[in-house]
Formats: structure tokens, C-alpha cells, sequence
């Protein structure tokens, strides 16, 4: 733990020295990053919100930034346990050489290698064999910008088709042009001080996408943020994503995580998403997270929403050998409502965690949230979610539901929904649930015909498209069943054959 | 409701609050090996159990006081307080003669008068005041039917063998900071042996009683229910009315061999200090039971008193076919805190668990439940279901849910439901309506709400809890 907590401090010194010409306020953003990732080390199962989870797969890497990562040595000692953040990621020594001796352009590597082992410990399969065909089937139609481990790849990006009102730029590009804006913005909802990867993520920032919506502006068309990883090389990304969304604007906000399988090492991407509401603006956030199998990911989303504004996240985590979600909404006007669902469907050796926290701190806000888990093999659950109502925040309507369904004897589930209430005109109730599939339900379709395996099948999807069917009709929805098809067989709509 | 008929209503007094004027054999304050020591000597123990304490005392002074339960209180000083208050008497000869008349009173002022024929019937009653046993009754005819019923002085010296392989059995001296200190101190305390296959021919009853100022009152209480045995155990528990807080840290070990039922219930109405805070009780406890195969462990507490109520009474879960149960109602007003729940660990097959848990809150009060639903790996079949309900009456007070559930078998079916609500105006309405007074139907809601927990308690109990429940809270709604 301290020796990974020494090369993270020592990964973001070396950033710091690489980039002295950052403007000052950026280099006081990453120097406090830095400082607080110091003061408070890396979270242990000790720590309260961490308890349930299982470090090792991240303690065990030494993952570098995208700069550094390709140079980090013989990508052996990358995979058994190290990370580095993508600057250096991508640095000196060639990635093939480290992996087969001989130097293959990442482009070429997959047909060089043939698809089998990238393919198995992959989750996306590559398509034809580059990037641009994997954009193609994870992309939908609209403005995108994509990252490839952990940088900005503007040949695979497109920003045509962005409506009047809406600003959708690299956060490399913020940096430079929108200073003041971006000071302003930057740690404001996701705090340095409380959260470790944040200040892991503030200490490395460089990357990401700033979406600012003028007020009433509608968006129609979803804005598409797609982070792929190869997993050649031990890449730490460090994507910061900031949403300010201007009074009665509305848009929808598709993030998606990707590991494309060039190579089956392991990647962390620690990524920060910071969402600032106006008054009654609108917004739909999606997470499809479908990372490669040895992937390490911790993702952070903050919302601080204003009166009457409207939230609704939707996350996806299929992939990953350790995967943390955390969703983190306030209410800050009257009469806000906020959706937070999610899915998360394991297998193999999958940690797939959740946290969520609700912050009920001013009167007439509602709150419903659903979060399900599917949990094969010795995959294991978690899922933390809180609910606050602070004094005086009366009328306070919150639902909270976690259901667990375990499909085999070795999977695990750990559920903590917590109420915390502090005042009395509420409505609040939560519920959580473990258990497996219905014997009854599946005799009931063995005694019309259906084979157990396709009982269960049927069943297990139906269990998860609660959440799925949660999602509107639309392209966004037909990624996410692509997604879940490929970690549920069967979960696509086919034929029942009796 | 006006907020003045609530303040009125809350600030109704603490009945069980007054002080017996006894003389008393106090031990100066403080707390080191000679203490323990001179403690173990005045009760002439074995020597095993001075080891056993002293091992106990070694490792607590190695241990850190836990922070992180939902309660604030101002640091208690361990050196500040009297490990030993006892009131001055002859030694117990069985007799309730020997008793100081005195405590006698007390004990009748508090409705447990202490004369057998004037006792509720069936219900046999050892009496803990501050650190001693003062009286047992009905020890006869529970001998009869081989029931052991004592105090744990007692027992110790009748029935070391017993004491020596089932104390520290479920709670081990080192299990956390009270319980070790307990182990390092505990002074008296309730000893129970049901023999195999025997059905307790009647209620048996401790009721502790801290009198003393400037002392902590930390007893330890062993039920073994040999297999196939049935016993139901109820405890009570007053002090007097002061400004400054004492410390209460109890240990209760309960142990259900093959097939044996343990009932225990507990109506905790300890001074919860007064409108602004002051004195009050500081209640940590520590009760746990083990369940073998087929046997049943069944929990019920009313928990009324107290400036801080600290206890998780478990069951551990270990025989195939065993269950457990928790029933609790848990009421905090003014600046009381409780901080409270179970834990069910699931080990054997085919175990069964159930919670229900009723926070109240009112004043300025806190309720927390803290609660454990554990299914290792071998308990195919486990089943829990837990609900747990917070009523809150008034905008000051706060009601927490903490439950962790941890499921590493797929066989297992765990259900949690929580639910946080006020006392709806449209109910008070609709009994206004009907000429019952506000006082009486906010009464009749919050007994309403507890139902399912009082049906739980004996009869004798129920009818206790239901009036002190009155007492704490009538009227307390905003």
C-alpha cells in the first residue's frame, strides 16, 4: 500500500516537473492534488467507504500516465502489478518489443497477434482490427470526443452537429484557451480533500472534455465521451470531465469505457466527473463501462444540482477486474429530482463496486434509485448508498432499492443501503435484497418446455433489464443491450427455441 | 399538537430516579492490577478467574475506545470511577431476613418487591444492586427442577466448572474496548443453567439497580441452556437522578446448545439524564449468543433509558437448522442517543434470522440502527429478513439506518426493508374526530408502531414497556 501510494506521488512529481509551463493556477490544482493524495494515502479495506472492496488488483499495479507508460520496461512487471498514468504510459521503450520482440505499430498489433488471447481477456472485441471500427460500434451518431489510453485521438473524434448554445471541447484544449472558466470550475463539486482518486486525478490533470450548456439551450443528440484502452502498455488515465448545464437547458451526457484488446495487460482509469445544474436545466448522464477484464477503474461522478433541475444517471459496469462507481448527487435548490440507477453484471474474478450518496440538503427534492447486480463465478458485488436528509430539508421524498441476484455458489453480494434523517416530514424508505434465481419461476417455464440453462437465461435477463429498459428507446439503449449481450449470453432478444 | 403540551408532556419525570440512603463499601476511584486484584480477593475467586480478569485488563489497556458509533459524549475517565460499590450487609444466607430493609424498599418502590409471596407470579428475581447480588428468589423450587439460578458471585463459587468452561465462550475477553474492560472488572451479575431437557418452570428475572454515585456498575450475565432446555430471561435496569454521567458496560453471554430455546428480553430504563443533557447513563453493552443445531436465540429489548445506548445483541449463527431473532424498540428524546442494532452471523445450514427493529425519535434525540446480516460460505439455505422502521416526531431528531449485509453463499435469501416516516396529521385527524384525545391517539400510533415488538415480551413485560413508553414520550409530537 505505501510503496503504491510512493509511485503515485512520485508518478505525478514527475508530471509536474515535465509540464513546468502550465499556467499557474493549474500547477496550484495539481500541487494541492498532490498534497492531498499525500495527507491521506490510498483507501484500505479499513477505511469505512472502502470496506467491501478489494484493492489489490490497483495496489498490485504500477500504472503510469500515458507519456511514461510505454516506457516503462518489459510490460511483464506492468501486468503482475504496476500502473503509471498515460504520460508516461507511452514513453520510451516500444511497446512490442516488451511484449514480443519485435516492434508492431499498436494498429497492426492485433492481426500480427491474432485475435484469441486479446479477444479472451478483452471485453470489447476489436472489430477490423483499428480503432476507427470499434468508434464505429460503440459510437453513436453526434458530436464524441475519444481518448485512446488516456489521450485525446482528434483523428477518431468528431465535434460536427454540435446544437447552438452547446460548447463540448478537450479539456487540453480548456486549459489553454479557458483559463478562468476552468479555475473556477475545477474541484468545486468533487473535493480534493475528501476523496483520494480525486486528488490522484486533480494531481495528473490534463485530460478531458469541458460540456457547457448556454441557458435554455435543448440538445437532442447525445454528447459522447469514449475512453478506450488498448492494454499494450500499463496506461493510468486521468480523465476530468466538467457539465455546466445554464439555466432550463437539457442534454444527455454518454460516457463510455472501453477496452478494445490489443493487448491483455492490465489499465486504471481514474476517471472525475464534475456536473453543475441551473435551475431547472435537465440532464442524462449515461456510464457504460465495459473495460477490459484485467482493468482497474474508478470513476467519480459529482452533481450539485440547482431549483427544480432534473438528474438522471445511469450506470453501466460490466467490465473490469476491479471496478468502483460512484455517484455523488446534492441538492442545492427546492424541488430538484434525481435518478440514480445502475447495473452491474460480474463474472470470473470481477469486484464490481458501487457508492452512491444522496445529499437531501434543502426542502421538496424527490430521489429514486435502483441499483442491480448479477453475480456469476466468484464475481462479488458491493453496493454503499446513502441517504441524507440534513435539518429543515422537510418533504423529502427518497427511494432507494438494491437487489442482488448470485448465479453461482462462489459469487458474493455485500449491500449497505444507509439513511441518515434529520428531519421529520419525510418520506424515506430503502430496501436490499440477496438471493438467487426463483425456483418456483423456473419450474413454472421448465413445466411449458423451456430447458433450465434457457429458464435461467430468460430469467436473468429479465432481472436485469429493470434497469435497462430504465434507459429511453434510442441508440443509447441499443449500445447498452449490445454491451449486456456480450456479458449475459442470450441477454440479446433471440429466439426461444423449446 | 402546540409545542407547549409537548414540552410539558416530555418533561415528565423520571419515576425510578430517587437514592437509597445505605451505607456502602465503595473502592476508592481508579482502576489498576491492585484493584482488580483486591476485587477479585474481597469475592474470594479462584485463581483462575484473577488470571483470566488480569489477561483481560492487560489487553483493554492495549485497546482503543471506539469512535465510530453515531454518539458524541464528553471522554469518559476510566481513573475517575469506582470499579466496587457494594452496600453493607451480612453475607447472603438465602434469606431475605439478611437484607438491609432498606433495599428492600427500593426494590418495592420500583414494583419488584422482593417477598415471594407478594411476587408476580412465576417470575423469580435476583436483584443486582450496583455491584452486588443482594437477593435471589424462588431458588428453591428452581432447584428442584435442576435449574441453577444465581448470582455470578455465586456461581463462581458453586459452580466453578460451569463458569470456567462457558465464560468468555461467545464474548471473549478481547472481543472490543467494554467487553475487555468488563471482563477486567465485572463485579455480579446473573448465572442461569438449564439442564438437558428441562423447560424452566418459570420466568426468571434480574433487575439492576445503580445506586451508588461516582461508580460504574459492570455486571456479567451467562444463560447456558443445555440441550434440548427452554428458559425465557427478562432484565431490567434504573439508577437514581443525577447530574453527572455514569458508566454501565455490561457483558451478557448466552449459550444455546442442540435443540435448547433462549428467550431474553430486557426493558432498559436507566436515567437518560434530563431535558438539557445532564447525567444520564452511559450504556455500553455487549450481548451475544450462540446458537448450536436446532436451537433458537430470540432477542427483545426496550430500550427507554439511557444517555447513550451501545449494544448490538447478537446471535451467532452455528448449528445447522438454528435461528435467531431480534426484536427491538429503541426511543430517544431530549438528548438521549442510542445507537443500536444486531448482528446475525450465519454459519450452519438451514439457519434462520429475523430483525425487527422500531426506532423513536423525539426531541433532540438520535436513533441510530447498526445492524450485521453475515452468510458465510457454509450456510446453504440461510434466510433473514429484516425490517426496520423509524418513526420521528419532531423536526429536531434524527433517525439513521445502517445496515451492512454480506452474503457469500448463493443459496441465501436476505431481504432488508426500512422505512422513515412522522405520525401522519390525516391519522391524529381521523381519531380526533372521533373524541380521542391528541395525548391518546398519539399513544395508540406509537403503540401501534411497536406492536410487533411488544407481542414478543411476556405478558408482564409488555405491560412495563407499554407504560414506559407512555411516560417517556406521550404527547411528544410536533
Amino acid at each position: 500500500m505505501t510503496s503504491a501510494l510512493a509511485h503515485y506521488l512520485d508518478v505525478a512529481q514527475r508530471f509536474h516537473a515535465r509540464d513546468a509551463s502550465a499556467p499557474a493556477w493549474l500547477k496550484r490544482v495539481r500541487a494541492e492534488g498532490l498534497a492531498q493524495l499525500e495527507r491521506q494515502g490510498l483507501p484500505s479495506n479499513r477505511d469505512e467507504a472502502w470496506k467491501y472492496t478489494n484493492l489489490a488488483p490497483l495496489v498490485g499495479g504500477t500504472f503510469l500516465p500515458p507519456g511514461e507508460a510505454r516506457g516503462a520496461g518489459p510490460l511483464a512487471t506492468a501486468v503482475e502489478g504496476t500502473f503509471v498514468p498515460p504520460s508516461e504510459a507511452r514513453g520510451a521503450s516500444p511497446v512490442a518489443t516488451a511484449m514480443e520482440g519485435t516492434l508492431i505499430p499498436p494498429g497492426q498489433a492485433l492481426v500480427a497477434r491474432g485475435l484469441a488471447t486479446a479477444v479472451e481477456g478483452t471485453f470489447i472485441p476489436p472489430g477490423a482490427g483499428d480503432l476507427s471500427a470499434v468508434v464505429a460500434r460503440l459510437g453513436l451518431p453526434g458530436p464524441r470526443l475519444v481518448f485512446v489510453d488516456g489521450r485525446l485521438a482528434p483523428e477518431l473524434s468528431s465535434l460536427s452537429g454540435l446544437p447552438r448554445g452547446l460548447t463540448l471541447k478537450p479539456l487540453r484544449d480548456a486549459l489553454r484557451e479557458d483559463g478562468e472558466t476552468l479555475e473556477a470550475l475545477v474541484g468545486q463539486r468533487a473535493l480534493a480533500s475528501e476523496h483520494a482518486f480525486t486528488a490522484l486525478n486533480a494531481a495528473l490533470l490534463e485530460e478531458g472534455a469541458l460540456l457547457r450548456l448556454a441557458p435554455g439551450t435543448l440538445s437532442e443528440v447525445p454528447v459522447q465521451l469514449l475512453f478506450l484502452t488498448r492494454g499494450d502498455a500499463p496506461v493510468l488515465a486521468s480523465p476530468r470531465i466538467l457539465v455546466v448545464a445554464g439555466e432550463s437547458s437539457e442534454a444527455t451526457l454518454v460516457e463510455t469505457y472501453a477496452g478494445v484488446g490489443v493487448g491483455p495487460g492490465a489499465t486504471f482509469t481514474n476517471a472525475v466527473t464534475e456536473v453543475t445544474l441551473g435551475d431547472n436545466a435537465s440532464l442524462h448522464h449515461y456510464k457504460l463501462q465495459a473495460e477490459a477484464d484485467a482493468a482497474v477503474h474508478v470513476g467519480a461522478l459529482h452533481v450539485r444540482q440547482g431549483r427544480d433541475s432534473r438528474f438522471a444517471s445511469h450506470a453501466f459496469s460490466f467490465g473490469g477486474a476491479l471496478s468502483r462507481n460512484e455517484v455523488h448527487a446534492a441538492f442545492a435548490g427546492e424541488g430538484g429530482d434525481a435518478t440514480l440507477n445502475g447495473l452491474y453484471v460480474g463474472r470470473g474474478t470481477q469486484h464490481l463496486d458501487n457508492r452512491t450518496a444522496l445529499d437531501h440538503a434543502v426542502p421538496r427534492c424527490t430521489s429514486r434509485e435502483l441499483y442491480k447486480g448479477v453475480l456469476d463465478d466468484k464475481a462479488r458485488g458491493t453496493f454503499h448508498g446513502l441517504i441524507r436528509v440534513r435539518p429543515d430539508a422537510q418533504r423529502t421524498d427518497s427511494r432507494q432499492q438494491n437487489r442482488n441476484l448470485l448465479l453461482s455458489e462462489s459469487a458474493q453480494a455485500d449491500a449497505r443501503p444507509q439513511l441518515e434523517i434529520l428531519a421529520d416530514d419525510v418520506k424515506c424508505a430503502h430496501g436490499a435484497a440477496v438471493g438467487r434465481l426463483d425456483a418456483q419461476a423456473l419450474f413454472y417455464l421448465r413445466s411449458r418446455g423451456i430447458p433450465q440453462a434457457e429458464a435461467e437465461r430468460l430469467l436473468t435477463q429479465a432481472f436485469a433489464r429493470e434497469v435497462v429498459e430504465a434507459v429511453p428507446a434510442g441508440p443509447v439503449r441499443e449500445r447498452v443491450e449490445g454491451l449486456l449481450a456480450l456479458k449475459l449470453p442470450g441477454s440479446a432478444r433471440r429466439e426461444v427455441r423449446a | 399538537m402546540t409545542t407547549d403540551t409537548l414540552q410539558e408532556l416530555t418533561r415528565r419525570p423520571y419515576e425510578a430516579g430517587f437514592v437509597t440512603a445505605v451505607e456502602s463499601d465503595t473502592f476508592p476511584p481508579g482502576l489498576n492490577e491492585d484493584v482488580i486484584r483486591q476485587l477479585s480477593e474481597k469475592k474470594g475467586e479462584p485463581a483462575f478467574l484473577l488470571e483470566w480478569r488480569l489477561k483481560a485488563f492487560r489487553h483493554w489497556l492495549t485497546m482503543k475506545e471506539p469512535n465510530w458509533q453515531a454518539v458524541k459524549y464528553t471522554p469518559i475517565d476510566y481513573q475517575a470511577i469506582s470499579y466496587y460499590s457494594a452496600p453493607k450487609q451480612k453475607p447472603k444466607k438465602g434469606s431475605l431476613d439478611e437484607v438491609d430493609p432498606e433495599i428492600l424498599r427500593t426494590y418495592e418502590k420500583l414494583g419488584i418487591p422482593l417477598h415471594e409471596q407478594k411476587l408476580l407470579q412465576n417470575v423469580a428475581v435476583d436483584a443486582v444492586f450496583d455491584s452486588v447480588s443482594v437477593a435471589t428468589t424462588f431458588k428453591d423450587k428452581l432447584a428442584k427442577a435442576g435449574v441453577i439460578f444465581c448470582s455470578f458471585s455465586e456461581a463462581v463459587r458453586e459452580h466453578p466448572e460451569l463458569v470456567k468452561k462457558y465464560l468468555g465462550s461467545v464474548v471473549p475477553y478481547s472481543d472490543n474496548f467494554f467487553a475487555a474492560l468488563n471482563s477486567a472488572v465485572f463485579s455480579d451479575g446473573s448465572f442461569v443453567y438449564i439442564p438437558k431437557g428441562v423447560r424452566c418452570p418459570m420466568e426468571l428475572s434480574t433487575y439492576f439497580r445503580i445506586n451508588a454515585a461516582e461508580t460504574g456498575q459492570f455486571e456479567r450475565t451467562l444463560i447456558v441452556a443445555d440441550e434440548g432446555a427452554t428458559v425465557s430471561y427478562l432484565e431490567g435496569c434504573t439508577a437514581p437522578q443525577r447530574d453527572t454521567n455514569q458508566l454501565h458496560a455490561a457483558v451478557v453471554e448466552l449459550v444455546a446448545l442442540d435443540g435448547a430455546t433462549i428467550k431474553y428480553s430486557t426493558v432498559q430504563n436507566w436515567y437518560p439524564g434530563d431535558a438539557e443533557g445532564r447525567g444520564g447513563i452511559y450504556n455500553f453493552v455487549t450481548k451475544r449468543g450462540i446458537a448450536h443445531r436446532g436451537a433458537k436465540i430470540s432477542w427483545t429489548q426496550v430500550e427507554t433509558g439511557s444517555a447513550i445506548t451501545w449494544k448490538y445483541p447478537s446471535v451467532i449463527l452455528k448449528g445447522d437448522d438454528s435461528v435467531g431473532e431480534f426484536y427491538s424498540v429503541a426511543l430517544t428524546n431530549n438528548l438521549q442517543q442510542a445507537d443500536t442494532g444486531t448482528k446475525m452471523v450465519h454459519i450452519g445450514k438451514n439457519t434462520r434470522s429475523t430483525i425487527v427493529s422500531k426506532g423513536i425519535s423525539a426531541g433532540r434525540g438520535q436513533n441510530t440502527y447498526r445492524g450485521l446480516v453475515k452468510v458465510l460460505k457454509s450456510a446453504e439455505n440461510a434466510r433473514n429478513y429484516t425490517q426496520c422502521d423509524s418513526l420521528l416526531l419532531g423536526d429536531k431528531c434524527g433517525a439513521h439506518t445502517v445496515p451492512y449485509i454480506e452474503v457469500k453463499n448463493a443459496s441465501a435469501q436476505v431481504e432488508h426493508e426500512a422505512s422513515t416516516s412522522k405520525i401522519g396529521e390525516d391519522q391524529l385527524f381521523y381519531c380526533r374526530q372521533r373524541g380521542i384525545s391528541q395525548e391518546d391517539a398519539v399513544s395508540m400510533i406509537v403503540n401501534g408502531f411497536c406492536r410487533q415488538v411488544f407481542k414478543e415480551l411476556p405478558m408482564e413485560f409488555a405491560v412495563e414497556a407499554q407504560k414506559l413508553l407512555g411516560v417517556s414520550l406521550e404527547g411528544s409530537v410536533g
